[in-house]
């Protein structure tokens, strides 16, 4: 028990990656990591949106979110969003670079309907080179079985593999 | 060996209580009997679902440092710096040098259903007498009578060299938890 593997997907040339049916009654509490978002056809500035139990994707205005990016080329900035369609602050790249990033999510209870799933972030990503700080609450008590990342501009290589955090 | 990450300690509150102790030994509230010890230098620490018997501003959520089952309640021992960030204004600084024997983890608590608070830390060198008991901490927790989703992100360090046992985790004094899963995980060596 402890860290047990769920899913790992990775796509090459699109704007969007969906990993469905990842949560489950299984665990509680679940780690995420994102290692290649790159080979970008724009420069691009990511999002996440939650998949409901029937794995749609929830475009509602229920995503509320803080973070900072603690730049290497410019002063800190803040990013905030009260009632979003969506969580900001993931994968961000500049056209055609091959940087890399990495993020690491924490999901926390999605799978429990009666509460507001919760997600804390980091990462480091591309452009001229950032790192993120994040937490969101997606505003809305319904079972969560994936989630959705969208570059907001352009294509991608992207993956990602998902940890189930195993208790007693 | 079962894994990099392995489960030591878990609670998870059913009925109302005013604090969790994990690890601490006897003290623990799993009844369990574990402790924070020389098996790992790092420890990891998950609280989710958290759901207390009140909400509003006032409603934290602390932690102290357990030696031997006991929470160190000794004063300027305790350091800690964080960022406090808002879904709906300027995020700011929160710091504290001297005085405080716990550090917060959050500074408002759900009061509607739905809101909950979460949270996940890395303890290291607890079980080490020979220096202080430091943490990492980043929280996330609903506020939505002030309209937002509320975040604290940074460290703590106990400063007086001693093995700690365990953490305990407290809500304000005039509230409890209603509901919360709270988990001590050892990273292998």
């Amino acid at each position: 028990m402890g860290l047990e593997i769920i899913k790992k997907v990775s796509s090459t040339g699109v704007s969007s990656l969906s990993v469905s049916d990842i949560f489950s009654s299984t665990y509680d509490d679940y780690l995420i990591q994102q290692t290649v978002y790159d080979n970008a056809s724009a420069n691009n500035d990511g999002t996440m949106r939650l998949l409901d139990s029937g794995g749609s994707e929830i475009n509602a205005a229920e995503y509320y979110y803080a973070g900072e990016d603690t730049r290497t080329y410019n002063s800190f900035t803040e990013s905030t969003g009260v009632a979003q369609t969506s969580f900001a602050g993931f994968g961000y790249q500049d056209a055609s670079t091959t940087t890399g990033v990495g993020l690491t999510m924490y999901v926390f209870k999605p799978y429990d309907s009666s509460l507001f799933t919760k997600c804390l972030w980091q990462g480091q990503v591309g452009g001229s080179g950032q790192a993120r700080w994040y937490a969101g609450s997606h505003k809305s008590a319904e079972t969560i079985t994936g989630l959705k990342f969208d570059t907001g501009s352009g294509t991608i290589n992207i993956d990602c593999i998902v940890y189930g955090i195993k208790g007693t | 060996m079962a894994g990099a990450l392995e489960i030591v300690d878990e609670y998870n509150v059913t009925s109302s209580v005013s604090s969790v102790i994990l690890g601490g030994g006897s003290s623990g509230s799993s009844g369990l009997n574990v402790s924070i010890d020389s098996t790992y230098d790092t420890y990891f620490v998950t609280g989710s679902g958290i759901v207390h018997s009140a909400g509003g501003s006032g409603q934290a959520c602390y932690l102290r440092w357990t030696v031997s089952g006991s929470e160190d309640t000794t004063s300027n021992t305790k350091q800690w710096a964080q960022r406090a960030m808002y879904s709906n204004t300027s995020n700011e600084s929160r710091f504290y040098t001297s005085n405080y024997t716990e550090l917060t983890l959050q500074d408002g608590g759900a009061e509607s259903p739905g809101e909950n608070s979460c949270f996940y830390l890395y303890l290291n060198l607890f079980a080490d007498s020979t220096r202080g008991s430091a943490l990492t901490v980043h929280s996330v927790f609903d506020q939505y009578d002030g309209a937002r989703v509320h975040s604290r992100l940074g460290g703590a360090l106990d400063t007086t060299a001693q093995a700690c046992d365990g953490i305990k985790i407290f809500g304000h004094s005039t509230t409890t938890f209603n509901a919360g899963t709270f988990r001590l995980f050892g990273l292998a060596n």
